[in-house]
């Protein structure tokens, strides 16, 4: 039985009760009053033992004895409040620069992309380069041009579907809901296949489909994100059917984004997403949705079920030297020929996203995650020392404890209860110091005047 | 407390507390010191019984449910805690006791009429 009932009271009125009735039954047989009871007492045995034996076969000692190591444990804590500071604020500044510098690292390097089986997506090329390039096909291929895209999409057999997205995000300025001022907003260029290659689905309204990418010029729609709508629409419901005035195009808002999709593009937070039939309107210089070798996408697909990177590469490739033989032609120029003959697509795995920051900080935050832990490791050299100092200062509390009778593992027991306290409290306070100093190294790596738009919270 | 020297008593054998206690409640509900008591008198003080021990003994008992507890009032006026045998601990006396008697019935077989002149 570990929770009985009963309580200790009245299992000590019960043996009192026993000692009374005893002693009536002495007292009238004609022992004298203080002789019956003391022969009563006899008679019963060990109270004391008989009332332990109860306390102990009503609960669960481990635990009685655990909360009691606790208390103890604080009281000792208590007693030495420098030393159980010093090593608490040790304990609490190594872990915590080792839980941002990780919340930093993870976010930017190995957290998977917030969207349906990232593990399925794969990266044409290593989205190295931005912008725009016109040069035949010749290496490994980075870029794509729209015409590429649309064509690729429909013949391959290995994608569940394709997407694409501009190498660079437009910042441009719009009047949002007919106002008068000119506001910046971050527009990403996305082909209509990109939400439902994501499997991302929206939490008001519709998000852009095949239909809105279809006639250049012919779909002024726009995907708000939600930090967007919260940050400049107070999360209003009604924001769908409101307008954004970007030059001489009205875009209407058709849908909100999930809170946790950001984009494919890790530290980069785009405010809206307009399909790429748009792309004259929003940047008149960009106008290459039918030049076959106007190349500013990255394009990204998902391979269908059962389909291995090898299978699709192998069926991605065959279908750029098809397509890239038409672009050159009937009659190929030698050069051609030769270039068509080195060009490639490298499929990468994209469920981490893409990001110009991994390139730029992989290394570095490498390298001060190796030089966080090394702290760590000097933290908890200290502390052991602290507490070996402390142990010392202990020795005669010990060797009082254990003449009285304490047993070596209980002795053990509270000193491991003391020092886990101690972690714990150090470990609470690092992760509360982390979410700080996490912030302030986004600060301090993000290189212009706005913070970098990265979730560093920790993972759940 | 008894008359005669507690040297003199015999021990209880292991396991066998359980149901002398079982069978001390078959006349009614009886309180802690009624059951050491009458476990003394009704072996004509043959049995040596600590009463400290009947509580664990008793509190297992009440842990398997074949005997229920409740304060009532003793015959001379004390507040005390009455134990009563349940459905099931009359089953396990009937279960326990024909064994008891089995084993001491087959002990004395193999001792034999020897050991009782001797």
């Amino acid at each position: 039985m570990f929770w009985s009932k009963r309580k200790q009271g009245d299992f000590s009125a019960e043996l009192e009760s026993h000692l009374q009735i005893e002693t009536d039954r002495l007292h009238e047989q004609g022992f004298a009053e203080s002789e019956a009871r003391a022969a009563a007492r006899r008679a019963l045995g060990n109270r004391t033992s008989a009332e332990e034996r109860f306390y102990e076969s009503t609960r669960w000692m481990s635990w009685d004895l655990l909360w009691r190591d606790i208390r103890f444990g604080l009281r000792m804590l208590a007693r030495n409040r420098v030393s159980t500071a010093a090593a608490i604020v040790t304990l609490a500044l190594g872990i915590g620069a080792n839980t941002a510098v990780f919340s930093l690292l993870n976010a930017v390097l190995l957290r998977n992309l917030p969207v349906q089986q990232p593990r399925e997506l794969a990266l044409f090329g290593e989205a190295q380069g931005m912008g725009s390039m016109d040069e035949f096909p010749k290496a490994s291929l980075q870029l794509f041009s729209y015409p590429f895209f649309r064509e690729f999409r429909q013949k391959n057999q290995v994608f569940f579907d394709v997407a694409a997205v501009s190498s660079i995000l437009f910042t441009t300025h719009g009047r949002v809901a007919g106002g008068a001022n000119l506001e910046k907003i971050g527009a990403e260029l996305v082909s209509g296949s990109y939400f439902h290659t994501f499997g991302v689905n929206p939490i008001l309204g519709r998000t852009l489909s095949d239909a809105d990418d279809q006639h250049p010029g012919a779909h002024p729609v726009a995907v708000a994100s939600f930090s967007w709508w919260q940050r400049r629409m107070a999360q209003d419901p009604a924001i769908l059917g409101k307008t954004i005035t970007i030059g001489h195009t009205v875009y209407s808002i058709i849908g909100v984004a999930p809170p946790e999709f950001f984009g494919v593009t890790v530290g980069q937070s785009p405010d809206v997403w307009i399909p790429l039939a748009m792309e004259k309107e929003i940047s008149p210089g960009w106008n290459g949705l039918e030049k076959n070798l106007f190349q500013s996408l990255y394009v990204i697909g998902r391979r269908k079920p059962g389909v291995t990177m090898e299978q699709a590469g192998a069926n991605t490739n065959l279908l750029l030297q098809q397509i890239i033989h038409e672009y050159a032609g009937p009659q190929p120029s030698v050069k051609q020929v030769e270039d068509m003959q080195h060009a490639r697509i490298d499929l990468t795995p994209a469920a981490t996203g893409l990001t110009h920051l991994r390139q730029a900080f992989s290394a570095p935050l490498a390298i001060l995650m190796g030089v966080v832990a090394l702290v760590l490791l000097i933290a908890c050299a200290n502390v052991a020392n602290l507490l070996l100092a402390r142990a010392s200062a202990r020795q005669r509390e010990i060797a009082v404890r254990m003449s009285i009778g304490a047993r070596r593992s209980r002795l053990i027991r509270q000193l491991l209860v003391e020092s886990a306290l101690m972690g714990l409290t150090g470990a609470a306070l690092g992760v509360l110091l982390a979410s700080a100093a996490s912030r302030l190294l986004l600060v301090m790596v993000s290189t212009g005047s706005e913070t970098l738009p990265i979730s560093v919270a920790p993972d759940a | 407390m008894s008359t005669r020297e507690e040297s003199e008593r015999l021990e209880l054998l292991q396991g066998t507390l359980d149901l002398l206690i079982l069978r001390t409640l078959i006349f009614g509900p009886q309180h802690g010191q009624g059951i050491a008591r009458a476990i003394e008198q009704t072996s004509a003080d043959e049995l040596l019984v600590e009463h400290g021990a009947l509580y664990p003994a008793r509190q297992r008992l009440e842990a398997r449910e074949w005997i229920s507890a409740a304060w009532g009032v003793s015959e001379n006026n004390r507040r005390a805690r009455f134990y009563k045998l349940t459905r099931s601990g009359r089953q396990q006396l009937v279960k326990e006791t024909t064994r008891w008697l089995r084993l001491a019935t087959a002990i004395g077989r193999i001792l034999g009429p020897e050991a009782e002149e001797g």
